[in-house]
């Protein structure tokens, strides 16, 4: 694979950006030798990089697109905004529109607030928690990502020890756990943020045990305790009205972003009535946060969803890839397993803890142009089609002959 | 063992000195000569020999390249306590004046990582950091040689330094291309993300473990004294 620019570029980057490219994105995160460094253009579920190599991408920006690279409708909502304008000293009506749209789509959502990333609102949910009940501890199941911020980032430097000094964590799925760390701080625990369902990198997904939801509902109402839904990495995937439809339980609020605005920077965070008040008294803001773009680009992709019942789809679509994929790769003798829902499934194979054997595996479909991450969940999309399943499964086979010959 | 923490650099620059010596001397009946053995009233001696420094002289050595050692210890045997010195005198110049010749590769790597070591066991936010990874190893190698040494730790014990592969599957491997690239490694002269980037270090296994094996590398080049700086 031709890579001599994606490579003159990252070494220019490596002079002027700490570390080249850094984050979740950094090259030692995935397959540094085999995935390009730059994307030059992407439209539907594929994309060229720097060096003119097609893919056939598993990752969708890292959950960032779903409608597929470049939608039409998003795209000239966009344009249409783009003329008029898109940060001015007061917010547009877009954002009043997405605020109603969404409060009317979420069934225990009686307001909305807007940013750019998650962890702007997942951090300031943790705080509104704090605000409407005066404690200060916040539980998270360990592993789980929630953002970039001190009291979560899974990164380790700069830190200090009162960083987390009021964060706890118990071990997911375990509601005994969960509810004696609530007893040992009985009314001085303010939230528990979770995801609806565990999805650390570096490990296969764990759904939610039967009633783990409804107990920790539960456990939240008796105590007073916030019950705040991280829908960030997952909204719009599970469900189109919120993950909590998928797994039937009510948090107090919610945080989205990835999918929200469909590659346009934009997070949310829904709330019940109880919180509009501690809401209010939690300051919140930022210079490019009332962005009409990325307003109007969410206003199309939240309709998009519910009119097409986008998630359904690709639940659909992830049902059928991971188990083609896994028959497919039981023929070669390769015990993939696609853990978590469908359409953002994580893959791993059987008897490699040490993560070797799907390092290999990707690296071997990544030279049949296909994006498949070895330690991140991958992503499916609306312009994901089975013609694309179908021919990904047939590039598949070719990496795994080559698999089995390196192995 | 109890360290405290004031002794860790000292502790830390004299079993970078032993490893380095022992990659020298591999297979050799001197390969332990300076074992070093942490002494009362701040003191360090390195093996039998009669050689010893006192921890702020260790320090002193690393930062210009000489100190003087205990003389009283020295003169009770001066001549096992002169090979001894010359060892480490030699180990100082390849550290000095030969980190950039790739024959010296592996002496340079044992340095550096004895000295990773001894932090995962004694610094406290370097401990903290490994909690999670009771049975775990680290292969270091090259492209041309494959895994030639390997951190280990068994059951919650204090990891140590191998300086062979071992037989079984480390949970993780980090592998230069080129000898150069490790050199300049081992002395902080190596960007890591961009090498993990541009292809001069290959990571494979488990990525989070070798991240925060490369965070405690940073808290020693940051904390240790060195001529490189």
């Amino acid at each position: 694979m031709n890579r001599k620019k994606s490579d003159t570029w990252f070494k220019r980057a490596g002079q002027v950006i700490p570390g080249g490219i850094y984050g979740h994105v950094a090259p030692a995160a995935g397959l540094p030798r085999s995935f390009p460094h730059y994307c030059k253009q992407a439209k539907d579920c594929r994309f060229t990089d720097l060096d003119g190599n097609e893919w056939l991408d598993f990752m969708c920006g890292f959950g960032a697109i779903l409608h597929g690279y470049l939608n039409p409708k998003v795209e000239e909502a966009v344009e249409n905004q783009r003329l008029r304008g898109s940060v001015f000293n007061q917010p547009s009506t877009l954002m009043v529109e997405l605020a109603e749209r969404m409060v009317e789509a979420i069934d225990f959502a009686d307001w909305a607030v807007f940013a750019k990333n998650g962890s702007d609102l997942t951090t300031w949910a943790i705080r509104v928690a704090r605000e409407k009940s005066g404690r200060e501890f916040i539980i998270k199941a360990k592993g789980a990502y929630h953002g970039v911020d001190a009291w979560c980032d899974p990164g380790l430097g700069g830190r200090i020890p009162s960083d987390r000094e009021k964060i706890l964590e118990f071990k997911w799925n375990d509601f005994d756990h969960l509810s004696d760390l609530v007893k040992k701080r009985r009314d001085q625990v303010a939230g528990i943020i979770l995801t609806p369902y565990h999805h650390a990198a570096f490990a296969p997904s764990e759904m939610p045990a039967n009633g783990f939801w409804q107990e920790t509902q539960n456990l939240c109402k008796s105590e007073g305790i916030a019950l705040i839904l991280d829908d960030v990495r997952t909204g719009g995937r599970l469900h189109d009205s919120g993950s909590h439809k998928y797994f039937n339980f009510t948090p107090d609020m919610a945080i989205y972003s990835k999918a929200l605005g469909n590659g346009y920077a934009i997070s949310a965070c829904l709330g019940s009535e109880g919180f509009r008040s501690s809401a209010c008294d939690v300051f919140l803001t930022g210079s490019c946060w009332n962005d009409a773009l990325s307003m109007a680009a969410a206003n199309t992709s939240f309709e998009l969803s519910q009119i097409n019942g986008v998630a359904s789809y690709i639940q659909k679509m992830g049902n059928f890839f991971s188990s083609k994929l896994e028959i497919l790769t039981a023929n070669y003798g390769v015990p993939l397993k696609m853990t978590g829902p469908p359409s953002m499934p994580y893959p791993f194979i059987e008897d490699d803890s040490n993560l070797y054997k799907i390092q290999k595996f990707c690296q071997s479909c990544a030279e049949e142009g296909l994006y498949f991450h070895p330690h991140h969940n991958w992503f499916l999309g609306s312009s994901h089609s089975e013609s694309d399943l179908n021919e990904a499964l047939e590039r598949v086979e070719i990496a795994l002959k080559r698999y089995k010959l390196d192995m | 063992m109890n360290l405290p923490l004031e002794r860790l650099v000292p502790w830390t620059l004299a079993r970078s000195i032993w490893a380095s010596q022992f990659q020298l001397l591999k297979g050799h009946d001197l390969a332990n000569s300076l074992l070093p053995r942490i002494c009362s009233e701040k003191t360090i001696s390195f093996g039998q020999s009669g050689l010893a420094f006192k921890d702020n002289s260790l320090v002193k050595a690393a930062k210009k390249g000489f100190a003087i050692p205990q003389l009283s210890k020295f003169l009770r045997s001066p001549f096992t306590s002169t090979a001894a010195l010359r060892l480490v005198i030699k180990v100082g110049q390849i550290h000095q004046n030969g980190w950039r010749k790739p024959g010296n590769a592996k002496v340079l790597l044992s340095a550096a990582l004895e000295a990773t070591v001894t932090y995962m066991n004694f610094h406290p936010g370097c401990v903290d950091l490994f909690v999670d990874h009771p049975n775990s190893s680290i292969g270091v190698g090259s492209e041309k040689e494959g895994v030639f040494m390997t951190i280990c730790r068994i059951n919650s014990q204090p990891w140590a330094l191998e300086h062979k592969a071992i037989k079984k599957q480390s949970t993780a491997t980090l592998i230069f291309s080129s000898d150069q690239a490790a050199c300049f490694s081992a002395v902080g002269n190596l960007d890591h993300m961009l090498a993990a980037g541009d292809g001069q270090i290959q990571l494979r296994g488990q990525i989070p473990l070798l991240e925060k094996f490369g965070y405690a590398s940073r808290v020693v080049r940051r904390e240790l004294p060195s001529q490189h700086e």
